[in-house]
């Protein structure tokens, strides 16, 4: 049956079709072998052509043979087990080439590695292979380096095919050198010549590039400029590698270094070379090539553990692994998944066994197996759901992908499950759903309007705010532009502030004025910010409808305090604790023929007469101790020496900290004083009057009075003498009391005159 | 004991009632009249002696020497332990005599006229200021 695949028909017959079979050697396959030698650093190279009795050499770098039986072949094993690649590290350890003749016999191979040629229609013609004597291994890039190479030699079947060769004769050199270029920029690999005897280094792009020149830069450098870009640390070891190399003592010159480039990374590389011709014992020429490894040696470390820990990985991740067969056989599982089966029905499926229980409810049975045979239906499709542990009491989230699986030939093997634990995610999306519903509700209850705005000035959200506010529901608003709904005589200052906030100014308190659904005026306080990631901006708005009244009545009290301070006939004045002036109101040049300014800084007593002093003094320092206080008219100098009279009331307000000083009230009293001086000494002339005149009047009616008395009084034994003088003593006070009541009449009306004409 | 009754009054009416007063309500001893406090201080001025005993009925408003500018005199050279001062006076007006009511040398005032409960109470003064 194997042997059927060397001889599959269709293979050989595709085989036949390229004419290459024992065909010239050609000198552009023989470049593609040295490539592959020199990247692969083994000294052998072949293309090798398999029919159904022997393998032909089309060319054979480094080995004289054309052409072995099969028995001999590496490369048919490519072919009998389908392969795209293979390597064997250790033939003489290998039952399958520990006998070959080239194993055991002079040639000695102890390694082999080989990618397959493979044409356009899937048949497998051969491989492009490198020997080596001693084992050893390929990194990715040599291999990924033979695997390009191995396509450029089916391009090269595929256009000998075509006859474009022969047509193309002309450009044979061209091509070749186009071809080279491809695939040496395909693979990344730098090439350099060393002319050892003129210290010239002769470099391609890719060596260039390693360098760090771009690809104009020149192709050839001194040899000690190249010297120049080796690490310091590193140029020791490469002189004395290179030495060894010009003395025989090695064919090929191999090393690992550092280049510091031009501008200053260091890169690892790969170093390698061989010498081409000599002068008797000194080296002419050298040729090699040269390969950043940075990234492979920062990887290599990484690729070993993650090598090691393969295995681990897949058994220690929360996620389930697992394939059954088309008979829902367990092909392999994790142990995340064996555990989970384990935690559910107590035990594990092993491999070959049937993916369901009767543990299992009949359910979950059906809707597995209905998702298993989706996928064998060939079907790739992920579903979301709870997977239940009891034995832990956790509900996990996974999202699992099915995968029908199929082997080389497109036939159905079974699937591949594979479920990832986003349990976390899960769970923070509904974390996230409930922070957006929270939002949300601030929003809603927001008294302020919160809004998104694009770029070209549309409303993208807007709270429920702008329903109490303007009038309009949110629907009324999203997508409409907000200039729309800008008072008039605003929009040009909001589309300058608008301006400016996408140059990215986050203003604050700008004032503007909307349009209510209802056509009144609502002014607003606007915040808002522009977000550059998001492209929007987000605002605060706020009606300040009230605030504004408010302003209007504040402004409007203003007013009136100026008014009544200015032009009203009181003084006001404040004073700190020592009566100095801190505030005289403007009423001072009316009241007091003084600029407030003459006053700033003065004390209120020097203006107190002096014999109102001490009294003023002492009603005034009441103030420590009550609110307010009234200081009884006292005389106040103003202009020329002259005083008035001033009324005053005291108020503490020394701890109002708008004032923080002691506020007096003070009026002109001059006219009310002066007016009761004079009904004060009117009175007391009224009241001498008074006395006078009471007294005048009294004495004779006294005496009338005794008279009487004593003329009733019959213990008075009086003679006709006595009689008679008491009788014309009565007449003289009946007179008298005329007299006088002529007088006081005559005498008040005179004496108030006068006291009028004063 | 006996005492001098210095009458200064300038009414003559006021003066005679005075005297027929004193006499009916049995207040005896000499009565002396001066018509202002000038010409009575003079007289004190050369009588008085602190083995005599003096009852003075003062009127206030007078010509020459008023009653206050007498008590001024008076007050320089008299004793309370041997002078009583009876104030005279026509209006009941407090201004009047609150001053002098704070001389030791005053008695009381007497508002004219002079009825005979106001002769009792001045007998009785007397006599217990300066015996039967």
């Amino acid at each position: 049956m194997k042997r059927d695949k060397i001889a599959d028909k269709e293979r050989l017959e595709a085989l036949g079709s390229y004419t290459i079979m024992d065909s010239e050697e050609e000198s552009l396959y023989n470049d593609i072998t040295a490539l592959a030698a020199a990247i692969c650093n083994t000294p052998i190279s072949l293309i090798s052509l398999v029919d159904d009795n022997r393998q032909f050499f089309k060319s054979h770098h480094g080995l004289e043979l054309t052409s072995t039986t099969l028995d001999d072949s590496f490369c048919k094993y490519l072919i009998l087990d389908d392969l795209d690649v293979l390597i064997v590290e250790n033939p003489n350890q290998d039952k399958r080439f520990s006998e070959y003749a080239s194993v055991k016999g002079d040639l000695k191979i102890g390694f082999y590695a080989g990618v397959s040629l493979t044409n356009d229609d899937g048949y497998q013609l051969g491989s492009l292979c490198v020997m080596d004597q001693k084992t050893k291994q390929l990194n990715e890039l040599q291999i990924n380096g033979l695997k390009t190479l191995a396509k450029q030699v089916i391009q090269l079947f595929e256009l000998r095919k075509s006859k474009k060769i022969s047509r193309h004769q002309k450009n044979k050199l061209e091509q070749k050198g186009i071809l080279l270029d491809n695939i040496v920029s395909a693979t990344g690999i730098g090439i350099w010549e060393r002319d050892i005897k003129n210290n010239l280094m002769k470099l391609n792009y890719e060596c260039l590039k390693i360098l760090g020149y771009s690809a104009e830069a020149k192709k050839t450098l001194q040899y000690s400029d190249w010297e120049n870009f080796i690490h310091p640390e590193d140029l020791k070891l490469v002189k004395a590698k290179l030495e060894r190399c010009f003395e025989h003592k090695t064919e090929i010159y191999d090393i690992k270094y550092r280049i510091i480039n031009l501008s200053g990374q260091t890169n690892w590389v790969h170093d390698n070379g061989k010498v081409l011709s000599w002068d008797d014992d000194q080296p002419l020429l050298m040729y090699g090539t040269i390969q950043n490894i940075t990234q492979k040696v920062n990887d290599d470390f990484e690729l070993v553990k993650l090598k090691n820990n393969q295995e681990a990985i897949i058994n220690n991740t929360k996620d389930l692994l697992w394939s059954v067969d088309t008979e829902y056989r367990l092909i392999m599982a994790n142990n995340a998944y064996h555990e989970l089966i384990r935690d559910n029905i107590g035990y594990q499926f092993n491999v070959g066994d049937v993916v369901f229980s009767e543990n299992f409810d009949i359910d979950i049975n059906n809707k597995w197996k209905n998702y298993y045979a989706r996928a064998l239906n060939g079907e790739q499709f992920s579903i979301k759901g709870k997977f239940h542990n009891p034995a832990k009491l956790r509900t996990t989230y996974g999202l699992t992908s099915f995968n029908p699986l199929y082997d080389n030939n497109g036939k159905l093997l079974g699937l591949t499950c594979y479920s990832k634990d986003i349990t976390s995610e899960v769970l923070s999306q509904q974390v996230l759903i409930s922070a957006k519903e929270e939002m949300q509700k601030i929003m809603d209850a927001s008294l302020d309007i919160i809004c998104t705005i694009d770029e070209e000035g549309y409303f993208l959200s807007i709270n429920k705010a702008c329903q109490k506010i303007w009038g309009y529901e949110p629907k009324d608003l999203i997508g409409k532009q907000y200039i729309g709904f800008v008072h008039e005589e605003d929009k040009e200052l909001t589309l300058n502030e608008a301006f400016a906030i996408l140059e990215g100014e986050k203003v604050t308190g700008f004032e503007n004025r909307y349009i209510h659904k209802n056509n009144t005026i609502v002014p607003m306080l606007w915040s808002a910010n522009w977000d550059d990631k998001e492209r929007v901006v987000y605002c605060i708005a706020r009606d300040i409808t009230e605030k504004k009244k408010a302003d209007v009545q504040l402004a409007q009290s203003e007013r009136r305090f100026k008014s009544l301070v200015q032009d009203g006939s009181d003084l006001i004045a404040i004073l700190n604790t020592e009566a100095n002036f801190l505030y005289v109101s403007p009423t001072s040049t009316r009241i007091l023929q003084t600029t407030p300014e003459e006053y700033l800084g003065t004390n209120a007593f020097d203006y107190v007469h002096p014999e109102d002093y001490d009294e003023v003094l002492k009603q005034f320092y009441k103030i420590l101790e009550v609110p307010q206080t009234k200081i009884r008219p006292f005389r106040f100098r103003i202009k020329n020496n002259q005083y008035i009279w001033m009324e005053t009331t005291v108020t503490n307000k020394l701890d109002e900290p708008s004032i923080n000083g002691i506020v007096v009230n003070s009026r002109d009293v001059s006219n009310r004083v002066n007016y009761l001086k004079a009904i004060e000494k009117q009175n007391a002339k009224l009241k001498e009057i008074a006395w006078t005149q009471s007294h005048e009047l009294r004495a004779p009616v006294a005496r009338l009075m005794g008279l009487v008395n004593l003329i009733r009084d019959e213990n008075h034994d009086l003679d006709f003498e006595e009689k008679n003088r008491m009788l014309q003593y009565i007449i003289d006070s009946a007179d008298e009391i005329d007299v006088v009541i002529k007088k006081i009449v005559d005498s008040t009306v005179q004496r108030m005159n006068i006291e009028e004409t004063e | 004991m006996s005492y001098k009754i210095i009458v200064i009054e300038d009414d003559p009416i006021f003066t005679f009632l005075l005297e027929k007063g004193l006499k009916a309500t049995g207040i005896t001893g000499d009565i002396t009249l001066f018509t202002n406090g000038l010409t009575a201080i003079n007289f004190l001025k050369e009588d008085y002696n602190n083995d005599n005993n003096y009852v003075v009925f003062l009127d206030l408003n007078m010509p020459v020497m008023n009653g206050w500018k007498f008590m001024e005199h008076f007050e320089v050279l008299a004793n309370p332990s041997n002078c009583m001062v009876f104030v005279l006076t026509s209006s009941g007006n407090k201004l009047d005599i609150d001053n002098l009511m704070a001389s030791p040398l005053v008695t009381d005032f007497v508002i004219k006229p002079i009825n005979d409960i106001v002769f009792k109470k001045i007998k009785n003064a007397i006599q217990s200021k300066f015996g039967e």
